[in-house]
């Protein structure tokens, strides 16, 4: 158990780290973009397109990150609502294992994207990097996310012991 | 199939799935029914909802709300504003309102503004006389300002979904802004009249010039979003990235009130805050393309045309039905569900899209601080000594005035278009 919260909290530095660098990153890409333009007269046509890739792998894995935390929005009257009645659980561990599923299916028909943009060698407009390299953010994203919705599934049904020693790990 | 489809959509989100899940999940389901077209599409759609240009200023809007209010700005903005109108009679509720506005030229987020002023105004309120609900209210309704005033989160998705020009919005949101405000003003003077909250004191005009100085680095953002913007410098995109370098270099070198580890840290909560809203405009553009291409779009349209042919009744019904989804769900959730029929609708009956989209945005507002739902009530708890069921007591009299705020913006076009009307003159 022990080793196990060490490389989820080691996951989900990793994962932070990740998508700060990408945010940041981009700022000054676009920002170095627009003194270039008008300081020098000159500018890269691949900024725009750099940093719309770093965004879009920012947003699944930091979908992940999201679901790590139960941050994602949803409609939550009915959580509220039932408080602390043992139907509650029963409806958790139901959208845990609903959001599993649909993690596997992105990790399922994102790879098809993936697969498809390798086959036609599709590459990006100006950076002219392979397409697939970007789309791969889906299947990655769609995983990660299965492996947290798993966990939390997994610590609601083990109960609340469980849940709070992944609480402090985090 | 459209009955699985609603079906899913309905069941799905009530009982609590992430709504990003829950949009494109029920397309996948209705799909798979009907068979015949690959399931690949949904994810070829989510990937080509989040690769648009319109939606990357988002996450830099963000990124500047955050650095700025950590990094030192939102006293100083509010000591500004209390400078400037804190003399008269419900002074302090008016530099609330005030520093909002000012907050909301720099956040484009409601939550936000709420945290940055009423952290800072909420203790002043209650020593100055005024009650713990109206001071409450007066702070978790004029945080609302923030997603009306430029920049605006939820005008950039309307945008998205619809193809109306953020610029056009965003100077639209001024006076629209200026107009909802100003009603919460003209109550703040009200309250303060009828129970004889003491007016504050009166600071020599001198000190104003040195606040106005002190607050200078952080009014420079708006000056550097819509300057540059409308003075086609660059784009909101770009607008937005400039404005994070330059909210860093204020909060790291000028203000120098936290360190760069804690900014580093901010920059991941917004990160983390972008990905959460941005999945959700991704998942839907799934969503309005399984409407469009199964005609949904257009039935749904015609259904809410048929309810009536008065534009001054439609535009009633607009605003029921989007007041009352605001109270569970927030302001960009919406705009990215209704957006789009909610633009058709708009486009039958005549209303200017970029009106619609004001209209809309302060509809969404109001949301953000209905019960049982708006986020706004929750954040509140975080200035202090406040509850729940406290915050929904104060928020009462500023639904209605916000009510009234909404009629005025929606029968009163001038106020959102006139400004545009000067600066694009084609439109």
């Amino acid at each position: 158990m022990t080793l196990l919260c060490k490389l989820d909290a080691a996951l989900e530095r990793v994962e932070e780290v990740f998508i700060g660098a990408l945010l940041i990153a981009s700022s000054f890409v676009l920002f170095i973009n627009v003194v270039a333009r008008y300081g020098f007269n000159d500018s890269f046509t691949w900024a725009e397109e750099l940093k719309r890739y770093a965004i879009v792998w920012m947003v699944f894995i930091g979908s992940s990150l999201a679901a790590r935390k139960g941050a994602h929005i949803s409609v939550d009257v009915l959580w509220r609502v039932l408080g602390d009645h043992p139907a509650r659980r029963v409806l958790v561990v139901s959208v845990d294992a609903l959001c599993v599923l649909f993690s596997l299916f992105l990790v399922v028909y994102g790879w098809d994207l993936v697969a498809q943009a390798r086959e036609f060698g599709q590459v990006t407009a100006s950076l002219q990097v392979p397409l697939w390299t970007v789309q791969l953010a889906i299947p990655v994203g769609g995983a990660l996310m299965a492996l947290r919705f798993a966990q939390h599934l997994f610590a609601e049904v083990a109960g609340r012991a469980a849940n709070s020693s992944l609480e402090i790990s985090g | 199939m459209t009955s699985v489809f609603f079906a899913s959509l309905v069941v799905l989100l009530t009982i609590g799935v992430p709504i990003f899940f829950v949009l494109s999940a029920a397309v996948g389901a209705a799909m798979w029914l009907e068979g015949g077209l690959p399931l690949a599409i949904i994810t070829e759609r989510l990937f080509a909802g989040l690769d648009k240009f319109s939606l990357m200023a988002i996450p830099f809007f963000i990124l500047t709300g955050n650095l700025m209010s950590v990094g030192g700005l939102s006293r100083r903005l509010v000591h500004l504003a209390n400078l400037l109108v804190g003399r008269v009679t419900g002074g302090l509720g008016i530099t609330a309102v005030c520093s909002s506005m000012f907050f909301g030229a720099i956040s484009g987020s409601s939550p936000a503004t709420v945290v940055a002023v009423g952290s800072v105004l909420y203790p002043s309120l209650l020593k100055g006389g005024y009650g713990q609900p109206f001071s409450i209210g007066v702070l978790i309704a004029s945080g609302s300002l923030g997603i009306i005033i430029p920049p605006s989160i939820v005008m950039i998705v309307y945008a998205a979904v619809t193809g109306v020009s953020v610029g056009a919005l965003f100077i639209a949101g001024v006076g629209a802004g200026v107009a909802y405000g100003f009603c919460f003003m003209v109550y703040c003077v009200y309250y303060a009249w009828r129970n004889n909250v003491p007016r504050g004191d009166i600071p020599p005009w001198s000190a104003v010039g040195k606040a106005l100085v002190d607050a200078s680095w952080g009014l420079g953002v708006p000056l550097v979003v819509l300057g540059g913007i409308y003075a086609g410098v660059f784009t909101p995109t770009e607008a937005a990235a400039v404005s994070v370098i330059y909210s860093l270099f204020v909060s790291a070198f000028i203000y120098r009130e936290k360190s760069l580890f804690e900014l580093w840290k901010t920059i991941l909560d917004s990160a983390s805050a972008t990905a959460q809203i941005m999945i959700i405009l991704a998942a839907a553009s799934v969503l309005s393309w399984y409407l469009t291409a199964n005609g949904l779009a257009v039935e749904t349209t015609q259904a809410m045309l048929s309810l009536s042919d008065n534009p001054v009744m439609i535009l009633m019904l607009i605003n029921a039905a989007v007041l009352i989804a605001g109270m569970f769900i927030d302001a960009a959730s919406i705009m990215v569900i209704l957006g789009p029929l909610l633009y058709k609708v708009g486009m039958e009956i005549g209303v200017d899209p970029i009106h619609l989209g004001i209209i809309l945005t302060v509809n969404g507002a109001i949301g953000m601080y209905t019960p049982p739902f708006g986020l706004n009530l929750f954040v509140a708890s975080s200035l202090g000594d406040v509850s729940y069921g406290q915050a929904v007591r104060g928020s009462f009299p500023f639904i209605f005035i916000g009510i009234v705020g909404l009629i005025i913006v929606t029968y009163v076009p001038a106020f959102s278009m006139w400004l545009p009307h000067q600066v694009y003159q084609g439109l």
